[in-house]
């Protein structure tokens, strides 16, 4: 195996950033957009503390929707979309938008379960003191969910840099451009293998931070279950 | 092995290859020719000849597919007796990293690739820091850029370089963003870019015509004829002769002349 | 004689639940009337599955009603929904089983919560927090969370929570049910002081008649979603009248011990004497022993303190002639002794009334 140092240099570092602005930006959005509408999922369904049939029925069939599709088939269907919003549906940028649009549905759905955990008995105490729907959400159900709501996001962030390996189709740069095309189509292990290194490496760094910031919560609030 | 079991193996034989009807090696009636080729323009020029083979006894069955990969790995593992889809130097670059044991068998069509635009009407025209969209995969990346610098927009390193990447580029006086994307995502990214380069199949399924709407094209010197592969020795197949025939004959020549009007060049 | 209804805090008239599960419906409650005054400490008491939990659930309105009436204050609280529900949920307090405290909220942040969401300014929710914790007797735990606190200072924490709003009355559902015997003396003394301090109404559900004993002026039986004995606490102690009364009392004294029952004859009777208040000084026992030439083996003798009332009693063994026992029984019940013949294990409870 050739030990390509010079094609390396010339590579990564440009393209490891933009994977890591990518998936930054994206998660972000995804949050976003994701998180609200996880809360509505939560306090919509039935039994829950908004009850809404018809409303939860639709974002959950949408959110459904958004998670069937594969990813590269998203980013082709997006293109106008893209294009709408950043003017160009090619390059790292306009790769963004969809890896935003397939990251909301996951955040969502995470947000969803993590709110429903919430003991019931203590959403109840809420109520008894009476507090309206909105206090409950944000005093009562986003509090107690924080640590499951965190890991919820390491595993869409870990989720998207494994996304983002497809944004070659647009010119999107990152590893897994280089990875497919330089190590895949141009057979240079070398680079393959750096790469895949280097996302090793920049998934175990997000699951530390995740798994790190939760901890700290647990810690501070005496939930730790294990030392 | 006792006298009833020498009696029960040609029935057993024969049952299976009644069930089985590949395992007889030579049907009277008709043999079975496969080729894996991409839909356009390859798979079209072989449903022209499909009809002579069939007189001939040969059943041609047009296996299409859009992939790069699986026709080589099909043809090597004997999966299909032929492949019609690639040219000479991507087939080059698969025998050396997969070792496969493949030759042409002939020269049949060459795609000149061409550079399109739907923002400007010469080449001339390019915007400084405009964006030009290239192949992202080895052999038509380097080809779409000897092609740039064919026209004089871009140099490269070593001006021959049929692996040339965008890191080879010497020179680049309109400063223009040389994008790499998958070959078969730039049609529909033409309205993002100056320009872009693109290979002739994926042109026509886009509906752009090379003869009318490419600001340029690759002519016949190109080294990107496209062939007919078969595996190592078989050239004197009898099927594989009367496909070469067929393929190279007159009638196919004026066939491709009169269907593709200069889109698509004959390189026999 | 009936009392205008304004001078009762909580009155039910008839009320009625009814849970619907694939197609059958159950009476989770059925007609359940009473009232609760002002300044009472009102227990309810029931097994497990008894309805006393929907009875809560009904006056708290955590729930609906099926039919019947609530009256708080003298207003029909029934229907009551959306805004107007959520003022009567600010008027009353809570306490719970497993405490449901936040556990993303330091102690002090629990008992803020209802005052947050009456939107009190910062300074003086401290304040106010800071006197609560002192109420209950937890100001040096105001920064612990809730996983650094005992059972009980957790149920004091949902206490001083309950109580943030000046509630007229606090519900408290099986509120010392998950606690020990020590914890849940000092949690009831705790309610009790501020019933006096205070003047703050309780009403209560438990299945345990020690604590009935020990802090409720009222107390109403609840079996199977009826109210089937209700009164002071005092009569229904000293005088059980339903069989369901009459075994949880028996189970916050004491069980006979099978070995005791021996075969009845009519001439010697197992007997189970209450002795409340004056008869219990008088030596009753001893009188009818001269009186009716009986013998009198003590087997089994306790004292119970129901607050401020003493009532004790004695589990004897009478020998003698059938009139003489007879004589004997009499003798006491005109004495103010409540008697009770034991013939079986059955009717000694031997359950533990839970």
């Amino acid at each position: 195996m050739e030990l390509d140092f010079e094609l390396a240099l010339r590579l990564l570092p440009l393209q490891l950033w933009n994977t890591i602005y990518m998936v930054a930006l994206a998660s972000f959005f995804g949050v976003l957009l994701g998180l609200p509408l996880g809360v509505v999922l939560a306090i919509t369904d039935k039994g829950q503390i908004a009850p809404k049939p018809r409303l939860h029925k639709l974002l959950s069939t949408l959110v459904n929707i958004g998670r069937s599709f594969p990813f590269a088939i998203l980013l082709v269907a997006l293109i106008p979309f893209t294009r709408w919003i950043i003017g160009t549906s090619l390059g790292t940028n306009a790769s963004i938008v969809p890896l935003t649009i397939a990251a909301a549905p996951f955040v969502a759905r995470l947000v969803e379960n993590s709110l429903k955990e919430v003991d019931r008995h203590i959403v109840e105490a809420a109520r008894v003191m009476g507090s309206n729907a909105w206090q409950i959400v944000t005093k009562i159900l986003l509090p107690e969910a924080l640590p499951s709501i965190l890991s919820g996001i390491t595993l869409t962030l870990v989720n998207l840099i494994g996304n983002s390996a497809m944004v070659g189709l647009v010119g999107g740069g990152g590893l897994g451009q280089v990875a497919i095309q330089y190590g895949y189509n141009r057979f240079n292990a070398f680079i393959m293998i750096t790469t895949v290194i280097l996302l090793i490496l920049l998934v175990q760094t997000v699951q530390w931070g995740g798994n790190y910031l939760v901890r700290s919560i647990a810690k501070k609030r005496g939930t730790l279950l294990y030392e | 092995m006792n006298r009833s079991n020498k009696r029960l193996l040609p029935i057993l034989f024969a049952a299976i290859a009644a069930i089985f009807p590949g395992c007889s090696s030579k049907n009277s009636a008709q043999s079975e020719l496969k080729v894996a080729a991409s839909p356009v323009p390859h798979a079209q020029l072989l449903e022209f000849i499909k009809p002579d083979l069939k007189a001939k006894g040969i059943e041609l069955v047009i296996i299409t597919t859009d992939d790069y990969n699986m026709p080589n790995r099909a043809l090597s593992e004997k999966e299909v007796d032929a492949n019609f889809f690639q040219h000479i130097p991507f087939m080059e670059e698969q025998i050396e990293q997969f070792h496969y044991k493949m030759e042409s068998l002939a020269k049949i069509e060459l795609e000149p690739m061409g550079i399109y635009s739907k923002k400007i009407g010469s080449l001339n025209d390019l915007p400084l820091n405009g964006v030009i969209a290239i192949p992202n995969d080895p052999t038509n990346e380097a080809r779409a850029l000897l092609l740039l610098q064919k026209q004089g927009i871009i140099e490269l390193d070593d001006a021959s370089d049929l692996t040339a990447t965008v890191l080879d580029i010497s020179s680049n006086p309109k400063n223009l963003k040389i994008l790499e994307v998958d070959a078969a995502m730039i049609p529909r990214s033409l309205n993002d870019v100056d320009a872009a380069a693109i290979n002739t199949n994926y042109a026509l399924e886009a509906r752009l015509s090379p003869s009318n709407d490419a600001l340029a094209l690759e002519d016949q010197d190109s080294p990107y004829a496209n062939v007919i592969a078969i595996r190592t020795g078989e050239e004197s197949r009898s099927d594989l002769e009367a496909l070469k025939e067929a393929m190279t004959s007159d009638k196919m020549r004026d066939y491709i002349n009169q269907k593709y009007k200069g889109a698509i060049i004959p390189a026999f | 004689m009936d009392s205008p209804k304004k001078s009762f805090l909580i009155e039910t008239d008839s009320v009625s639940k009814i849970y619907s599960q694939q197609g059958r419906e159950t009476y989770a409650l059925q007609n359940v009337s009473f009232r609760v005054e002002k300044g009472d400490i009102y227990g309810i008491i029931g097994m497990s599955g008894a309805g006393k939990s929907t009875l809560i659930r009904c006056l708290s309105r955590l729930t609906t009603l099926s039919s019947g009436t609530l009256f708080f204050r003298g207003e029909d609280i029934s229907e009551l929904e959306g805004k107007k529900l959520r003022a009567f949920y600010r008027s009353i307090g809570m306490i719970f089983q497993h405490f449901n405290l936040l556990s993303s909220r330091t102690a002090g942040g629990n008992v803020a919560y209802p005052l947050e969401l009456e939107g009190r300014g910062i300074a003086e929710r401290d304040q106010r927090v800071d006197e609560l914790l002192r109420l209950v007797g937890l100001s040096e735990k105001k920064g612990a969370y809730p996983s650094q606190l005992s059972g009980g200072e957790k149920q004091r924490v949902g206490i001083a929570r309950a109580l943030a709003n000046r509630p007229e009355v606090l519900f408290c559902d099986e509120a010392t049910s998950a606690l020990d015997p020590k914890t849940t003396r000092e949690v009831l003394d705790l309610l009790k002081s501020i019933n006096k301090k205070l003047g703050l109404t309780l009403v209560l559900i438990t299945h345990d008649m020690g604590v009935i004993k020990r802090i409720c002026n009222r107390v109403a039986v609840i079996e199977k979603g009826q109210i089937v004995e209700e009164g002071p606490v005092s009569a229904i102690f000293s005088d059980p009248q339903h069989p369901t009364t009459k075994r949880f009392i028996q189970s916050a004294s004491h069980d006979i011990p099978p070995e005791f029952f021996k075969h009845p004859s009519p001439n010697r009777k197992l007997l189970r004497l209450g002795f409340k208040g004056t008869s219990a000084s008088e030596p009753l026992i001893s009188q009818i022993v001269k009186r009716f030439h009986v013998e009198a083996n003590i087997l089994l003798g306790w004292l119970d303190q129901l607050q401020a009332l003493v009532v004790g009693t004695l589990i004897i063994e009478l020998t003698g002639s059938p009139e003489g026992i007879e004589s004997s029984l009499i003798f006491l019940t005109d004495h103010g002794v409540d008697c009770e013949v034991l013939e079986s294990k059955e009717m000694s409870g031997g359950s533990n009334g839970t």
